[in-house]
């Protein structure tokens, strides 16, 4: 059927209505799609927060005995600076007392700022955020044993942790044989890295005075 | 608008008179007749005007009727309408009702169509009709001719003989049509039936033989073929008839009474006996359309108000749909919101409970996961060496391992003469870490040693393992310019490297002198009587395995 254009004119209306409603039915049904998926998500992230909720509660037992086995060990790791503000002065304390001890040569150190360090070895750090000042250790030796004795010393029970990352030993002279008087024969420069967790931000509100 | 629909006006138009009927929902409301004059058009204008938006179908049952049967090329689409209308022009060039019937498709040769080109000679006596129909703007859905539905009649009493000649006693007269196998290929109107009833017989017998001399003449049928007369009247009158044709020129007689037909389509049985196209009308009204000859001009009108309803009634769908559509979207969401509010209570009964439980739990600032992590971290963090002291004891093992157990002969060729001068300690997950020595001189190509450094070591695939590298750089004592006797010193070492259970991986990243056709070599043959010695550096790479893994499998050396 050919349609003129008086034709498409009475057909003008009905096709109007016809476009008005569809865009009314879009738009509800868009609006009602809209408030669905709204009213889908908040529900599903409700869920998971009651399921959480949920396992923590069935898990209130082990988390009880979790925090009895490890809270000591945690106020531990605070007491030897592992958890909290960095100890600077007791590490250069030791370092000169480790001197004294071992009859080493004069030690040059140098700490720098603190820093944020994600190593792949700490993937899961919870709320902790660790940091890490890298000290340079810089000291001439009599013996490469001299190298050993002070930084296996610097590791205590009670000192904050750190990592040996690199250790260069460079013989003084090289070609000579080691000599047997009071002299450097042994250059060692090291690099290690003083590791502390900070507590996240909540434990810290609460925890201070 | 819905009643409308479902109303239908079935009009049959003869030479004299035009029948209306009204159905709805396919049951005859009524019927009435125009006769062909002035008066009688003004009372069908005012008779449609009741019905202006019912559709209205128009049988024709005239005289003036051709038809022809026509093979045409198999075409479809665009070239199928122009080849018919082009057929049409030819056959029926300045008639205004014609069509083509499909009637079937040849299964040999050219596998021609086969059509049937039907058309009215002469419209004058519907002239005055069409012109109140659309004097009215009434709904002309189309123009059919009456012995198309006759076929209809043909399929409705289950007649299935080649040869059948229709003959039906209407109000205009005896039609008489001719099928070939079901298939409509003629027909004829004789208006002037007589009166007298013993005389029908005679006048049945010599009108089928003139159609049977035009249907030879026509070479639809031969002189051999036995053709099957089908006589149908609605009061059984024709069943003498029948039999005395059947006696007296032994045709294969067949007389049908449509009283019972009438009766399952809801006609009243009088009114067929007096206006017995009330029959095709009322197949027509069941919706069985055949084809239409009228021209698109009559029937634009009833197709443009259809389409104007469809608009509507996808309108009202549309809405209706959306709208239910949406609120089932929308009872969805609600139904959320509910299992949200839920979900909310939920979760305060959950944590309440689990606060009421904590208040038994030590003080602690953090949470549980929190002092597991730290305490787990530090432990990690301890079990990484603090000294370069298990790589120190693995190079002096394999530099000690040698010169046991030799003769004083072969103490020449010990590795007592190695003498370490560099040591570079690392800590790292990375087996192709590179060392920045740039104490040793060098001695041999740099395109060499690039490509003793760029070798790749594969380490297990495990990130937080660190591995203990060291790169050391040796020298050989007092060497002689014997590259050969140091070459093999330093394969010793090596291999006696290698040998240690805490070695994961050495390499020789330079040797003291570099044998490769691809590198300079100078030297003395003097160099053994010279005061000044060239130096035999050489530099390799090791790798310990993690204390964790020697201790597993061997129980190692203790780290600090």
């Amino acid at each position: 059927m050919s349609l003129e254009k008086q034709d498409l004119q009475k057909l003008q209306t009905p096709l109007l209505i016809l476009a008005a409603v569809i865009i009314v039915v879009i738009s509800l049904f868009g609006a009602a799609q809209y408030y669905n998926q709204n009213q889908e998500v908040a529900l599903q992230n409700q869920q998971n927060l009651l399921n959480a909720a949920r396992q923590r509660n069935q898990l209130s037992g082990a988390e009880k005995d979790m925090i009895t086995e490890y809270l000591p060990k945690y106020e531990m790791l605070i007491s030897r600076g592992f958890v909290g503000e960095e100890q600077r002065i007791e590490w250069v304390e030791h370092l000169r007392e480790q001197h004294k001890t071992q009859k080493l040569f004069g030690i040059k150190y140098s700490i720098s700022p603190q820093e944020k360090y994600t190593p792949a070895f700490a993937a899961n750090l919870g709320g902790f955020t660790l940091n890490r000042s890298v000290m340079k250790l810089e000291l001439d030796m009599l013996h490469e044993v001299d190298l050993l004795q002070l930084t296996e010393a610097l590791s205590t029970e009670n000192s904050a942790p750190f990592i040996l990352r690199d250790c260069e030993i460079n013989r003084l002279n090289p070609g000579s044989q080691l000599s047997n008087q009071l002299l450097a024969n042994l250059h060692a420069l090291c690099e290690l890295d003083w590791l502390t967790l900070r507590e996240p931000a909540a434990a810290q509100v609460s925890s201070a005075p | 608008m819905l009643k409308g629909n479902l109303n239908k006006i079935v009009l049959c138009a003869t030479a004299d008179n035009l029948l209306a009927g009204v159905w709805y929902t396919g049951k005859l409301q009524g019927c009435q007749r125009f006769v062909n004059d002035e008066s009688g058009l003004a009372a069908f204008a005012e008779f449609l005007q009741q019905y202006q938006s019912t559709p209205v179908y128009l049988i024709v049952d005239a005289v003036e009727e051709d038809y022809r049967l026509e093979s045409l090329p198999h075409t479809s689409g665009a070239a199928k309408r122009e080849l018919i209308a082009r057929k049409l022009n030819q056959f029926y060039r300045g008639m205004y009702y014609r069509t083509a019937h499909f009637i079937s498709r040849d299964k040999d040769k050219r596998k021609d169509d086969n059509y049937l080109f039907a058309a009215l000679n002469n419209d004058e006596f519907i002239e005055g009709w069409i012109a109140v129909i659309q004097q009215v703007d009434a709904q002309l859905v189309g123009v059919y001719l009456l012995p198309m539905l006759s076929k209809l009649l043909i399929k409705q009493f289950k007649l299935t003989a080649p040869n059948i000649l229709l003959c039906e006693q209407l109000s205009s007269g005896l039609r008489q049509t001719y099928f070939d196998n079901g298939r409509l290929s003629m027909s004829r109107l004789v208006p002037n039936m007589p009166d007298d009833s013993s005389k029908l017989a005679y006048f049945y017998l010599v009108e089928t033989e003139k159609t049977r001399l035009y249907l030879m003449s026509k070479r639809f049928i031969s002189l051999e073929t036995r053709m099957n007369l089908v006589l149908v009247s609605a009061d059984g009158s024709t069943q003498h008839i029948s039999q005395a044709i059947s006696q007296e020129q032994g045709l294969d007689c067949l007389d049908i009474n449509t009283s019972e037909m009438a009766k399952s389509l809801g006609l009243p049985l009088d009114l067929v006996l007096q206006k017995p196209e009330l029959l095709h009308m009322q197949l027509l009204a069941n919706g069985n359309l055949v084809d239409n000859l009228a021209p698109e001009k009559l029937t634009k009108n009833f197709k443009f108000r259809q389409l104007r309803q469809a608009i509507k009634i996808g309108t009202v769908a549309v809405g209706v749909l959306g709208v239910f559509a949406s609120a089932w979207v929308l009872v969805q969401g609600l139904s959320n919101q509910t299992a949200y509010q839920q979900a909310v209570q939920d979760t305060m009964v959950q944590e309440y409970r689990y606060q009421e439980v904590a208040k038994s739990y030590p003080v602690t600032p953090i949470s549980a996961t929190d002092l597991q992590i730290a305490v787990a971290l530090d432990r990690k963090v301890s079990t990484y060496p603090k000294s370069p002291r298990r790589m120190m004891q693995v190079l002096s093992a394999a530099l000690e391992q040698s010169n046991q157990g030799l003769t004083q002969g072969a103490i020449q060729e010990s590795l007592e003469n190695i003498q370490l001068d560099r040591l570079r300690w690392l800590l790292s997950n990375d087996g192709n870490v590179k060392d920045n020595d740039k104490s040793i001189p060098v001695t041999t190509s740099s395109t060499t040693n690039n490509a003793m450094e760029n070798v790749n070591l594969a380490l297990p695939a495990d990130a937080t393992a660190l591995y203990e590298v060291g790169f050391v750089t040796a020298e050989i004592a007092g060497f002689s310019g014997d590259y050969r006797a140091a070459l093999n010193m330093v394969n010793r070492y090596v291999a006696n490297i290698k040998a240690d259970a805490r070695v994961s991986n050495v390499e020789v990243l330079q040797e003291p002198v570099n044998v490769s056709s691809f590198a300079d070599l100078q030297g003395s043959t003097a160099d053994e009587q010279s005061t000044q010695k060239p130096p035999a550096y050489f530099k390799l790479k090791v790798i310990l395995k993690p204390v964790d893994q020697v201790l597993a499998n061997a129980g190692g050396v203790k780290q600090p």
